[in-house]
């Protein structure tokens, strides 16, 4: 009897053994967009514990709606579309319980920090610099900047993933730019 | 281009204009190798889904939804909780001399009295 080979299926195939009962399968999905998915909350919410949770959600999400799955998208969207939701899930839900207890400012500043004065020095937080100020933009402009420049998506693939028309990708991104440029403005 | 020698400005103008025009494929892996941290799971991440999905635990996710939300409030309730009893502690020492059950629930020998005319009535 020769054996299945799931590395080199396609995912479509993937999704139809899933849905079939070959768990398998599924966890060549897993192994296959674990680091996508990874990159994308991680960048959403930080390198922290919660991330890993956002991340088991996202795919226990995707095996719970595989049979909604149609594929008229790849199934990258798909997940990414579950990644961005549940991290934009747990923001708003972390928002609302610091707000019971804490005054919750949205306007914190970048500049708080001490920029490094050595040219050296400016060379490594440079991006430290720049993931810090991602983390500082509103989530929804936060999403279309990780989206389009963490994962190099297109305007219109991010417009797919976000459920957005492109027209709002593209005010996003510019206001996301704006914002951006005056967070990291020391860096002349 | 040479990465390593890109200057932290030249970083920054490029991220900055990757947000709306598509970059060349060498400006793209400068970005990504000189400005975005290759995020990871950590080890076991795949075997603890599947363990769960063939488990059937997945059933229980709104319960687990809901301990995540207590466990982030916990912390935050708890040591405000314990500062408070810690006060109310001292104050009742300071303001009584002693500590007991009576006063640390607030019912002093007066209070025992009238109650206890109220219950003979």
């Amino acid at each position: 009897m020769v054996k299945y080979d799931y590395i080199q299926s396609d995912d479509q195939d993937l999704v139809r053994r899933t849905l079939d009962g070959d768990n398998n399968a599924f966890s060549e999905i897993v192994r296959r967009y674990k680091n996508m998915v990874a990159r994308t909350i991680k960048s959403m919410l930080g390198d922290v514990q919660q991330a890993e949770d956002v991340g088991q959600d996202t795919f226990i999400r995707l095996y719970k709606n595989l049979k909604d799955f149609r594929g008229d998208s790849k199934l990258s969207t798909y997940i990414q579309r579950i990644a961005i939701n549940l991290s934009l899930n747990e923001i708003r839900r972390n928002k609302r319980f610091l707000s019971l207890f804490y005054r919750t400012d949205d306007k914190e500043d970048v500049k708080e920090i001490e920029l490094p004065s050595g040219d050296e020095e400016r060379e490594k937080d440079i991006k430290e610099f720049v993931n810090m100020a991602i983390s500082k933009l509103d989530p929804d402009f936060r999403s279309v900047v990780v989206l389009r420049t963490i994962h190099g998506y297109s305007t219109k693939e991010t417009a797919e993933i976000l459920e957005l028309p492109v027209g709002t990708v593209l005010s996003r991104l510019s206001r996301a730019k704006d914002h951006l440029k005056e967070l990291l403005k020391d860096f002349e | 281009m040479n990465k390593s020698n890109m200057k932290a400005p030249k970083l920054k103008d490029l991220f900055l204009h990757s947000l709306l025009t598509d970059l060349k494929s060498g400006e793209r892996e400068t970005l990504e190798s000189e400005l975005f941290t290759d995020h990871m799971f950590s080890e076991g991440f795949s075997d603890r889904i599947m363990k769960k999905i063939t488990s059937g635990k997945i059933l229980l996710d709104g319960k687990r939804e809901l301990v995540r939300s207590f466990d982030s409030i916990f912390m935050r309730v708890a040591i405000p909780a314990a500062a408070a009893v810690l006060i109310l502690v001292i104050s009742i020492l300071l303001s009584q001399g002693s500590l007991s059950y009576d006063t640390l629930l607030g019912i002093d020998n007066e209070v025992d009295g009238v109650l206890i005319s109220l219950l003979v009535d």
